[in-house]
């Protein structure tokens, strides 16, 4: 988001909001926000995570994508001021099962911020990922070869009982609704699952390492992805 | 088989529980996928 210049003005909306905003900042304070842009780290979210390091981070949720704005104006009826800001549900799947795969990958929660807006609306971004298997399985033998596909039809996963690669199709994200919206708070909650199956349908073993990076937009709502 | 996908990632954390809520969509999505996968199967036959 581009930063804007600072202007004077009276009376001054910004000052007041927080405890300590009229007290005089030092160059140092400023020149760290510089080296902070300068490093990329302004604009680098920093997540968390909630459990010790386990090689793979579980669902995040990220929103620094894109942000559009749109004026105050008529549509099928009054519509207020629409900021649609893009949203990313990121994350690294171990995957070991059979030729079926349906991943819970958490609950995406959107509440209406503007009572005028009204209906949630989401709008599509994209999907991207990969898919990486070494043969027998084993991640962390470092002489095995990787093969490494891109999150779509035609993915492979290496089955381990049969001991060959299983071509995955049907690969998609579905956005599974939790009912209506809630009458009181426009509440509306969707389980994201991560669905494919294999060419060959087995019940062997099968595993691969499944990256995701799931794209959405949504318009003047407080959006959050919890496990339900 | 527990043994089996543990050992292909010892260092993975134990799969989180889900509610009864999303085992039932879960339930009803792998039934979804058999069914896409079996038609794939019968169409390529075909």
């Amino acid at each position: 988001m581009a930063i804007r210049k600072f202007k004077p003005s009276s009376p001054d909306k910004s000052l007041g909001k927080i405890k300590g905003d009229i007290e005089l900042a030092r160059f140092g304070h400023i020149n760290r926000l510089v080296d902070d842009v300068e490093t990329g780290k302004a604009n680098q979210e920093i997540h968390t995570l909630n459990y010790p390091f386990v090689n793979y981070p579980e669902s995040t949720l990220f929103n620094a994508g894109p942000l559009y704005q749109y004026p105050s104006g008529q549509g099928m009826g009054p519509i207020s001021a629409v900021t649609l800001n893009s949203y990313k549900v990121r994350g690294i799947l171990q995957y070991s099962g059979n030729s079926v795969i349906s991943e819970y990958l958490g609950t995406i929660k959107l509440i209406p911020t503007d009572e005028l807006f009204g209906a949630l609306i989401l709008f599509p971004g994209k999907i991207t990922g990969m898919v990486a298997a070494t043969e027998d399985g084993n991640f962390y033998d470092t002489t095995l070869d990787v093969t490494i596909t891109p999150l779509a039809d035609g993915a492979q996963m290496w089955d381990i009982d049969a001991a060959v690669y299983n071509t995955l199709y049907g690969v998609k994200v579905m956005l599974y609704s939790y009912g209506p919206a809630d009458p009181v708070t426009g509440e509306i909650n969707y389980a994201l699952v991560l669905e494919a199956y294999g060419s060959v349908p087995t019940g062997d073993l099968a595993t691969s390492l499944i990256s995701y990076d799931f794209e959405f937009a949504a318009g003047n709502a407080n959006v959050t992805l919890w496990w339900d | 088989m527990t043994q089996e996908i543990k050992s292909l990632f010892p260092n993975s954390p134990a799969p989180k529980p889900v509610s009864e809520k999303v085992q039932v969509i879960l339930d009803e999505s792998k039934s979804k996928v058999e069914a896409e996968q079996a038609k794939f199967i019968a169409d390529k036959n075909s």
